[in-house]
Formats: structure tokens, C-alpha cells, sequence
């Protein structure tokens, strides 16, 4: 087989220890699809430090890949051969050893040379206001070119795309992916809400100061029932139902705001 | 399983040589795609010589391209990784082992004869080891 390989690029080794540093241990294993057995890691199986290298380097096989087809290789061949080089270039960081399939890990990474795709199947952890959320998801894409699917595995929905700028800043994966998980499930929460009531007559939004912070809220009336939710207006949370005392004064303040309007129209 | 297999490497060695086709990336990180004989095989490894070195677990799909009297053989190629290189001879001895279930020899091994040097040195290093 004839030289395919250009220029020695950054290994994989060096490439997942930028990331290693500040990164809690985290269990994961990489499967190469058509392959019996997949690479599994203790420590560094976290998406914030294996992603990335992990798309790159796959990249890079692809590419490979294409380069043995050219010199006339079979592409079942080529492709067997980019899995290969794929696996020795992540054995040679001692974190990594082969291991039969079947344990279900935390992190678990796909990669198909074939169809080129990636795909993790992962855990994500949000803590808003000392609540945490666990979000079950699969983030998959095409390993060419992206843009990634993240996807809730319970209902198989889409919740968010992520384009691979956004992947590579620091602590993405464990920051503010998850919050972005967060704030589509309450939305999708709140809107359920609303949805259940036949929402909605009347709309007052309103901000102060709460402990320091600026927080808005915003209250909607309901059609049927006529009740007023309560809405975090930070996360778009629904919070509660407005207490009935309070419904007179919204009624006339919307009275005097629509006195106001119609006299100056 | 592989992995089970590999700790206790209690299996049969049969000195059976067919013409193989290994496959796989070498030190250079340079793919290469070289035919050799087994000096002997097991259900799941087996020993061949080889006229480049490789990695100690570095993986190698292996294709068995002859069945034993030399007729032509057609079984997929099969993945293993390397367990043992040794120098032998102007050329390398490599061992290695299987990494699934699939079927890599065109015999059923339970049949064909157990090479008995092999199963003889294998016993005598384990009396070894226990005293």
C-alpha cells in the first residue's frame, strides 16, 4: 500500500490531554462500528474532553479513508483500515484499552466510517436555583461537516443543534449545553401548561428587583377559567397561578390601559 | 469473551499452516497489506512470521487465503490484536488473538492435531510458575 498519510499531525494523545486538566474522571467507551470489541476509558470518557478530539481525529480518517479509495482500495478495505488507524492512534494514550461490548457506560461514543457519523449517547447534569435536571440525550451528527442533533433518548425529540464553534468552548458540555437543555424543557413545559388552559386573554409583564437581581415575570390570563399564571420570565418557567385577590386590580389596570389607548387612536 | 479467553490461554495450539493475508497499520503509522503462513493457530490466536514489526496490541485484520492442503479458502477477514513480537530469525514472530467470535479457519481445529510441543512447553512453564 502506497504512503497515504502527508504529514504527522497533532496525535490524538496530545490532543485529548489539552482537555484532560481541569476534567472530573469520567467513564466512556468508543465504538467503531462492524468492530467486536470498543475502547473504553475510566478517566476521560467526558464529553468535554473526548468530543472534540474524537471528531478530529475521526476527520482525519475520513479523509485517510478517502485517500485509500483513490489509490484503489476497496472502500469496505479503506474503511477497515481508517478503524484501524483509529484505534491505534487512541491506544497509545494509556487511558484507553480495548474491552468487549455491552456495559452501559456513562458516555457512549458511535463512530461509523462507513455512513461518517458520530453519535454519543450521554448524561447532562443543569443546576438552576438548586434544582438539577438529568437530561438523557444523544448527540449526533455528520462527522464531515456537523452540524450536531442533540436529542432527548426518553421521547426521541429534537432539543437543541449545536455547531461545532459552539462544542469547542471550554466546558460547553457540561455548562451551557445543559442549560440550553434546561430552558427548551421548561419552555416546552410552560407551553404544555398554557396549552392545558387555553391561554391567553391578557398579558402583563413586569420587572423588579428581587435579592439583587433584575427578575421579569409575566402574567397571562387564561381563557376558560379566567385564572392568571405566573411566569418566570429568566428560564420561562410557569411558577403558579395568581391569587384571585390580585385578579380585580389586573382587570382594572388593562381597563385603564385600553381607556388610554382608544382615547388617543 | 476475546478478553476471557485471552486471560486463561488454556487453548490447543494445531500446527496448521495456511497462507494469510494481515493487514493493518504499521509502526509508521503507514497502512501495509502482507501474506504470510500461521506456524500454528488456536480457536481464537495464532503465530506467524512476518517481515515487518508491529506494536505489541496493536490491531491487524487477518484473512485466511488457503485451507490446509492449499486449496483456495474464502473466509471473511477477521479482526485480532497483537499480543506477542519477537525476533526470529531475520524476520518477526508475531502472536496474536482474536478479538471476536467469528470463524477465521477453514477446518473445525477440534479435529485436527494438537501440536503436542506446544501443549508440552505451555505445561511445563505453568509447573513453573506454580513452584
Amino acid at each position: 500500500m502506497s504512503n497515504l498519510i502527508e504529514q504527522k499531525n497533532e496525535g490524538f494523545a496530545e490532543r485529548l490531554n489539552s482537555g484532560k486538566n481541569d476534567a472530573a474522571a469520567s467513564v466512556g467507551t468508543v465504538g467503531i462500528v462492524g468492530w467486536p470489541q470498543v475502547l473504553h476509558t475510566r478517566t476521560f470518557g467526558g464529553l468535554d474532553v473526548l468530543f472534540v478530539p474524537l471528531l478530529d481525529i475521526a476527520r482525519e480518517m475520513l479523509t485517510f479513508i478517502t485517500r485509500m479509495c483513490a489509490a484503489g482500495e476497496s472502500r469496505s478495505q479503506a474503511v477497515s483500515m481508517g478503524g484501524i488507524r483509529l484505534a491505534t492512534e487512541m491506544l497509545k494514550d494509556p487511558s484507553f484499552a480495548l474491552a468487549t461490548r455491552g456495559a452501559e457506560e456513562e458516555n457512549k461514543y458511535v463512530i461509523d466510517l462507513d455512513k461518517g457519523t458520530l453519535s454519543v449517547g450521554a448524561r447532562l447534569y443543569a443546576v438552576v436555583r438548586h434544582r438539577t435536571s438529568l437530561f438523557k440525550v444523544v448527540i449526533e451528527g455528520k462527522i464531515a461537516e456537523g452540524p450536531y442533533l442533540v436529542r432527548n433518548t426518553v421521547d426521541g425529540s429534537a432539543i437543541v443543534q449545536v455547531d461545532e464553534s459552539q462544542m469547542r468552548q471550554t466546558g460547553y458540555f457540561s455548562t451551557f449545553l445543559p442549560e440550553q437543555c434546561l430552558r427548551k424543557h421548561l419552555a416546552r413545559e410552560t407551553s404544555s401548561l398554557m396549552e392545558e388552559g387555553k391561554v391567553a386573554e391578557g398579558e402583563v409583564r413586569i420587572t423588579f428587583p428581587i435579592s439583587g437581581e433584575v427578575v421579569p415575570f409575566i402574567l397571562r390570563r387564561k381563557v376558560v377559567g379566567g385564572e392568571w399564571d405566573i411566569v418566570d420570565g429568566r428560564m420561562d418557567q410557569w411558577i403558579g397561578l395568581l391569587p384571585s385577590v390580585a385578579y380585580g386590580h389586573l382587570v382594572q389596570l388593562m381597563q385603564g390601559l385600553e381607556k388610554i389607548v382608544t382615547s388617543t387612536t | 469473551m476475546a478478553s476471557e479467553h485471552m486471560q486463561s490461554r488454556r487453548e490447543p495450539r494445531y500446527p496448521l499452516r495456511f497462507e494469510i493475508e494481515v493487514c493493518g497499520i504499521g509502526k509508521d503509522m503507514q497502512p501495509f497489506r502482507v501474506r504470510t503462513a500461521t506456524l500454528d493457530v488456536s480457536e481464537w490466536g495464532c503465530r506467524f512470521n512476518m517481515s515487518i514489526s508491529l506494536e505489541a496490541d496493536s490491531i491487524v485484520t487477518l484473512q485466511a487465503l488457503s485451507n490446509e492442503a492449499g486449496g483456495k479458502s474464502s473466509t471473511a477477514p477477521v479482526m485480532f490484536q497483537v499480543v506477542r513480537v519477537l525476533e526470529s530469525k531475520g524476520c518477526w514472530e508475531i502472536a496474536a488473538w482474536k478479538m471476536g467470535p467469528e470463524k477465521v479457519w477453514p477446518v473445525e481445529l477440534p479435529e485436527a492435531p494438537v501440536d503436542d510441543h506446544e501443549e508440552e512447553a505451555a505445561r511445563t512453564l505453568r509447573d513453573d510458575t506454580d513452584q
